[in-house]
């Protein structure tokens, strides 16, 4: 698959309307998921959800003129920049904050349901169930952490911009300890 | 093993919540009016430029142009009996050049960062 980056360039210099929204939706396919699931476990509903996602990708688009960033870490990190500031502004309109959506209750159940969308071979269920039960078993700080790391595939310097920390190392620091915690548990 | 979680997880939302109609309508709308512009600069640049892209010629020579005009207004003004302007209102006449090159400064636009 091409990454992030060689999409948002296909973007910009696409000769034809037709190559230009081919683009687009490559990168709406990229983006989508990650986006869809890192906005409804922040939110009470799908419908919310899909409001807020529009105006999301909506957001992309407009700004996407103005990105200056090369890498797909780039390009992610700006999409979910966009994300939170929509979210932040939805939430805000609504007076409601991340705590009033039940995050961590949210992100559980909804990994739960995802994991069971198709049968897996013994072996790989065992896994998912297993990393479920890390989950389960972390301190809610770690449950996001676990969750923006791994599930939404977020680079340390993403994850701080999205958890308001400035320094990578801080990430880094953090994630490493929620990670340590998990191995005495499970071993 | 969180990875293989992380990638699961992609792959079903992929399938059980797919982008709607809706929200593809409404990104191809700004696609297609940020094609359009592009299209309306791409058309101004030939137009104005047959080699296509900026002229620093052209561009020296409004800037020739512009100062010649700025000299002779501040040779008028400080003639008797005129007020003289500040250096500061001088600046603020229009200057020729424009830097704004028909990108779309969208004002509900996201930087993200």
């Amino acid at each position: 698959m091409d990454s992030l980056a060689s999409m948002v360039q296909a973007y910009r210099s696409a000769q034809t309307l037709e190559a230009k929204r081919a683009a687009s939706e490559a990168i709406i396919r990229e983006m989508h998921p990650r986006l869809w699931h890192f906005l409804r476990v922040r939110l009470n509903s799908d419908h919310e959800t899909e409001d807020v996602l529009q105006d999301t990708l909506v957001g992309i688009f407009k700004s996407l003129p103005l990105f200056r960033g090369e890498s797909s870490s780039d390009v992610s990190g700006f999409c979910f920049g966009i994300a939170k500031h929509k979210l932040n502004t939805f939430l805000a309109r609504k007076g409601r904050n991340l705590e009033d959506s039940g995050i961590d209750n949210n992100l559980l159940d909804l990994l739960e349901s995802l994991v069971a969308v198709e049968p897996d071979d013994p072996f790989k269920h065992e896994e998912l169930r297993r990393a479920l039960n890390i989950l389960k078993a972390s301190r809610p700080q770690c449950i996001r952490f676990f969750e923006l790391r791994f599930v939404l595939s977020l680079t340390y310097k993403e994850m701080g911009e999205v958890l308001g920390i400035d320094k990578e190392d801080s990430v880094r620091y953090l994630v490493e300890s929620c990670l340590d915690r998990a191995r005495r548990l499970f071993t | 093993m969180l990875k293989l979680l992380g990638e699961r997880v992609q792959s079903g939302v992929a399938k059980l919540h797919p982008p709607s109609t809706k929200t593809l309508a409404a990104v191809d709308q700004i696609v297609t009016e940020q094609w359009q512009r592009e299209q309306q600069v791409n058309q101004m640049l030939s137009q104005g430029d047959p080699s296509k892209g900026q002229n620093p010629t052209q561009e020296q020579s409004l800037g020739q142009a512009h100062e010649a005009k700025l000299e002779k207004d501040l040779s008028e003004e400080k003639a008797p009996g005129k007020k003289e302007r500040s250096p500061s209102q001088n600046r603020s006449k229009p200057t020729g050049q424009s830097n704004d090159q028909g990108h779309d400064h969208d004002p509900g636009h996201d930087h993200g960062h």
